[in-house]
């Protein structure tokens, strides 16, 4: 797995690729839990991830929970809509901010 | 930077002695050596058996009758232990049938203290790593026991594989892909005519998940017997696991309790894949309903009752992500589309030929990847009732 960061707005980017399941879950969960340490203002993009198992939702809600006690921001963005569908299911859109793009999650950062 | 070593030297010349004691004087004083001497084989045998030594080093002459046996003894008894022989310059043969007994080096007579330091230091640090793959190979035999255990322990939990009563057919199985698994399922009367279905996933595998697992199964098998509405369980196996979860794990379940005299079945889904319904005289389906959020995640999660109704005959199934999103060696996912044609191929089939059906597919279809997620299901056949009112 590969991990991108790049920072825009004072909101650090992290753009993993590939699939994210038990074999690659603790590479993304160091990817984005280093990142935090650094900013608490945090978006996860999708555009390059073709598989997420509940190890990898796991990760995404750790973050999700050490952001809130931190006082920071979280949303995910660029989402395609089969890997929308796995956090659907699993009733973690209705805690987690999702945004089509960054662009639409900008005003949700300021 | 040398490692301390424990040297047991066998010659039978006075002088041996002084000669080790004074060249490597430097090694003894800092304790980095520690030598032994014996003038005997048979003192050498006893030392050995008094404690434990890193190097053997030995004339070949002394080392008793056989000098070439002896070193071949010591290698097996002593696998940890390594020999440096000490040989006559020319003796060529008997170097040759020494080393090839399980010597680990030598060094030629007259002793050059440079080379032999050189060879004791290197002996050393090969017999110091024997050591440690040692001491790491033992500590994975105890984990791996560990594992069996656990996976043993694992198994027992599980309700078994079959149960056949009346009106109802029911076969589940699980196959974990590592040694112990984040799936379980659950099946149990809750009296002469309701049976609670429960399959579930916990993110994660191994150890941890498989803990995790075991207090999600033991708290909807208790809370099941004070809720008779599955989502009121759920409310409080929700409740329950998020005041004690500092772990960030989380389980997707369903949970239905089967009515045989209703002949419905009443379920609640904790973000977990939706149960299929399979008829003989349609196309197989997913039972939608208004999935609630993971357990073990947000404290005030809502779960909603379902209703569903049987018709003869019909078949669900309950499954978890293992099924649809098992991979080939391509990352090509067997998916919803191969699923659903092979459970209309089995709607007539008994559950347990409809999940071995499913699994050789699964495999055939997987070939040489190796296993990713565990595969658990379980099939329950809602067998044809004759209405005794219809004459």
């Amino acid at each position: 797995m590969e991990i991108k960061t790049t920072t825009e707005d004072g909101v650090a980017i992290i753009t993993p690729s590939g699939r994210v399941d038990t074999s690659t879950a603790k590479a993304f969960e160091d990817g984005v839990m280093g990142t935090i340490d650094s900013n608490n203002k945090i978006a996860i993009c999708f555009s390059g991830i073709d598989y997420i198992s509940s190890a990898g939702l796991r990760v995404v809600l750790m973050a999700g929970k050490k952001l809130t006690a931190l006082n920071g921001r979280f949303a995910l963005i660029n989402m395609p809509e089969k890997i929308f569908a796995v956090f659907k299911m699993s009733g973690f859109d209705k805690i987690l901010k999702i945004y089509p793009s960054f662009e639409e999650s900008k005003s949700f950062f300021k | 930077m040398a490692t301390s070593a424990k040297i047991l030297v066998l010659d039978d010349e006075e002088d041996t002695k002084d000669l080790f004691q004074q060249k490597f004087r430097h090694q003894i004083n800092n304790k980095i050596y520690e030598f032994s001497f014996a003038n005997h084989s048979e003192d050498a045998l006893n030392l050995l058996k008094q404690q434990s030594f890193d190097i053997f080093v030995s004339d070949i002459n002394v080392a008793g009758m056989d000098g070439i046996n002896f070193i071949a003894q010591l290698r097996r008894e002593y696998p940890l232990m390594k020999s440096i022989v000490i040989s006559a310059y020319g003796d060529m043969n008997t170097l040759r049938a020494v080393m090839r007994g399980g010597a680990h080096d030598f060094v030629i007579k007259p002793i050059d203290f440079k080379d032999f330091g050189d060879t004791l230091e290197k002996t050393i640090n090969v017999v110091k790593k024997l050591q440690q793959s040692e001491v790491v190979s033992k500590k994975l035999s105890a984990i791996s026991d560990e594992l069996d255990v656990s996976a043993k322990l694992q198994r027992s939990m599980l309700p078994g594989n079959v149960i056949k009563k009346g009106s109802i057919e029911l076969w589940a199985d699980t196959v974990p892909a590592a040694e112990v698994g984040g799936d379980f399922y659950d099946f149990f009367w809750l009296s002469e005519t309701r049976l609670g279905l429960v399959m579930a996933d916990v993110s994660g595998k191994n150890i941890s998940a498989a803990m995790f697992a075991l207090i999600g199964k033991t708290l909807i098998k208790s809370f099941s017997k004070v809720y008779s509405s599955p989502a009121d369980c759920f409310r409080n196996v929700n409740r329950t696991l998020c005041s004690e979860n500092v772990t960030t794990m989380f389980i997707t379940a369903v949970y239905g309790i089967v009515d045989i005299e209703k002949n419905e079945m009443i379920y609640t889904n904790a973000g977990h894949l939706p149960i299929v319904v399979i008829n003989p005289d349609q196309d197989p389906k997913f039972l939608e309903c208004d999935a609630g959020m993971a357990l073990g995640i947000f404290e005030e999660t809502e779960f909603i009752d379902n209703v569903h109704n049987f018709s003869p005959g019909e078949i669900i199934l309950l499954y978890t992500d293992g099924v649809p999103e098992a991979a080939n060696k391509n990352g090509e996912e067997y998916g919803n589309e191969r699923f659903m044609e092979l459970l209309k191929q089995s709607a007539k089939v008994s559950p347990n030929s409809l999940t071995q059906a499913l699994t050789a597919s699964i495999r055939e279809f997987a070939g040489d990847a190796p296993q990713s997620d565990d595969i658990t299901t379980l099939c329950l056949k809602y067998r044809l009732r004759i209405n005794t009112n219809v004459n």
